[in-house]
């Protein structure tokens, strides 16, 4: 019983980087689905492409071939606004906002809502609220967010996502810089999300454990060979983690 | 510390600005009572003609300048610092106050000889154009490169080339012709005649409706560039903007004031260390205050009150912008931090 609907598709997606008349390819012939209520974690080997995958999702850098629909509409036909109202992102990018406070960075989140003036209305700030609620960021609302630890960090940058209302979240490598207790805090945080927001949330990680015992669905990248993707209950039988990831017998 | 609110906050920088408004009119080689001040407003007819002559023609043109021109310094120092997410850039990094230099070098040292009514708008027209062609260039090169570092490098490249152009002109160049450039070079409020004005105050207040339409895609650059734009920030265009803001604002200053230096960088660092905000809406209004209030300042010490001398307002904002940036350095151990 299935009622998840399709939020984002790919039709022959090649990705990579091009310069002049040459291109090089990361991944190509990606028929990739993101549905509603989904936690996808993408798996794979440093410099395979998995930060490119994401920042061509998300309409930051261009594609080299095929299609990337939303709903079914082209996102190189969205506006900026648009796109930004039915996709949210956590980049890797360091944050150095000065004097922002907690609630500001997470305020900002309602940005591709809000007027010229960027004034919150109601329901903005309840959504705010929500989102600083379900991340359980309230008691350091006022903070500053060069006082905070990486983990409460990564929360906030989670929670701005959230209130930015889209339904898909793309995050890239969410749980780098923490410890192990906090990588799994983050993650049962958007597992949560998933379940009681109905968002489709794509994660790229390299924590394959927690990944297998917690994702949805499995996206794993190889260089030059196209995606593989399936829940990983499936992936697990097919032999196809215990191919890609040896390690995990050994340490077992 | 009594904690106040951003609206008092920026009452008091109000108040402190009309205080000084005053002095600065009060104040110069002849000092004129600030009950003469009023009456000159007012039409009173009891005041000496001379007084009155001083405040029409000398005191109240240079006051507005002062105020005009540093609040435009500080504002184009608040947006290029978002921008390039830098705590270094001020409107000079860019090179449009070369391009300002080299105009004027071009006209003053090649020895175009224009003299008269005519020499301060040609002067003028020089710099306005040499700022806006090294403007074009970076802007050119800016919707090319998306990196800001890299646009930076190359506004400080577009520096270096034009001052060892003006360089080369000022070595082939007549002493005269040098000592002409020299006093430009020195900065100063006191050039402009209200006519000139007409032109200097609406540019100014052009700039700064440009950049205050900006406010909210620069909170959104304070998280960078990849973050801005995945909320739905056009980043071209609101590039675009703050480059064409930021030069009508620092190219026009520089064209009829001279280079004045620090403001720029000033500014921005003392309003969020005062308002201990990042957001653009407070911020804006904030360095349009201060930076008025710290060129009038700087201009009032550079007047000598009493004596007969003026120093080059370039030296006094030096004088005093160099230790406060170094005082705000070591302050804040870290001003990347500070910078937001």
């Amino acid at each position: 019983m299935d009622k998840s609907t399709n939020i984002l598709t790919t039709k022959n997606l090649a990705i990579g980087y091009k310069k002049g008349s040459q291109k090089n390819i990361l991944l190509e012939h990606c028929e990739l689905e993101i549905t509603t209520g989904k936690l996808i974690c993408l798996l794979g080997a440093n410099g395979v492409g998995k930060s490119t995958l994401i920042r061509t999702l998300a309409g930051l850098q261009p594609k080299i071939e095929g299609e990337i629909l939303i709903k079914g509409k082209e996102v190189s036909s969205f506006s900026p606004k648009e796109l930004a109202r039915n996709m949210s992102l956590v980049l890797t990018d360091p944050i150095q906002g000065g004097n922002l406070s907690v609630l500001e960075l997470v305020q900002m989140g309602r940005y591709p809502h809000t007027n010229w003036s960027g004034k919150l209305t109601n329901n903005d700030h309840e959504k705010v609220n929500y989102a600083m609620e379900q991340c359980g960021i309230h008691y350091i609302s006022d903070a500053n967010i060069f006082e905070i630890s990486d983990g409460q960090l990564q929360k906030a940058l989670i929670a701005r996502a959230l209130a930015q209302d889209g339904e898909i979240m793309l995050l890239d490598e969410p749980t780098v810089h923490l410890d192990a207790n906090n990588r799994f805090i983050v993650m049962q945080l958007l597992k949560k999300l998933v379940v009681e927001t109905g968002k489709s949330i794509l994660i790229s990680t390299h924590q394959v454990e927690m990944a297998l015992g917690m994702a949805d669905e499995l996206w794993l990248a190889n260089c030059e060979e196209p995606l593989i993707t399936g829940s990983p209950k499936e992936l697990i039988e097919k032999n196809i983690i215990s191919k890609m990831f040896p390690y995990l017998s050994e340490i077992r | 510390m009594i904690s106040l609110s951003t609206y008092q906050k920026l009452l008091g920088l109000g108040i402190l600005l009309l205080l000084l408004m005053l002095l600065s009119i009060s104040l110069g080689s002849v000092y004129i009572p600030v009950n003469d001040i009023f009456s000159v407003f007012t039409g009173n007819e009891h005041v000496s003609n001379a007084s009155s002559t001083i405040i029409m023609h000398y005191r109240l043109p240079k006051t507005i300048t002062s105020i005009f021109a540093g609040a435009a310094l500080g504002f184009a120092g608040l947006q290029m610092q978002t921008l390039f997410r830098n705590p270094l850039a001020g409107p000079f990094v860019l090179g449009i106050s070369s391009g300002a230099s080299l105009g004027v070098a071009l006209l003053v040292l090649a020895g175009i000889g224009i003299t008269g009514a005519l020499a301060s708008w040609s002067l003028a027209i020089a710099s306005i154009v040499g700022s806006s062609i090294v403007l074009l260039l970076v802007l050119l090169v800016s919707i090319n490169i998306k990196d800001s570092m890299s646009l930076l490098l190359i506004g400080l490249m577009f520096g270096a080339f034009t001052s060892a152009i003006v360089s080369v002109l000022q070595y082939f160049s007549s002493a005269d012709d040098i000592q002409n450039f020299l006093f430009w070079t020195f900065g100063s409020t006191g050039n402009l005649n209200w006519f000139e004005m007409r032109i200097f105050i609406p540019v100014i207040i052009l700039g700064i409706i440009i950049g205050y339409l900006q406010a909210k895609p620069l909170n959104a650059l304070l998280l960078g560039e990849n973050y801005a734009q995945s909320m739905g920030l056009e980043i071209k265009k609101v590039r675009i903007g703050l480059v064409i803001s930021t030069s009508l604002l620092a190219g026009v200053v520089t064209a009829f004031c001279g280079p004045i230096a620090f403001l720029g960088l000033a500014v921005p660092h003392m309003s969020r260390i005062i308002f201990k905000s990042a957001n653009h809406f407070i911020l804006v209004p904030a360095t349009l205050l201060l930076g008025s209030i710290l060129l009038l300042l700087c201009d009032i010490i550079a007047q000598l009150p009493g004596i007969d001398l003026i120093l080059p307002l370039n030296a006094v904002t030096s004088l005093f912008g160099a230790p406060v940036v170094i005082w705000l350095i070591v302050k804040r151990k870290n001003l990347s931090r500070n910078f937001g």
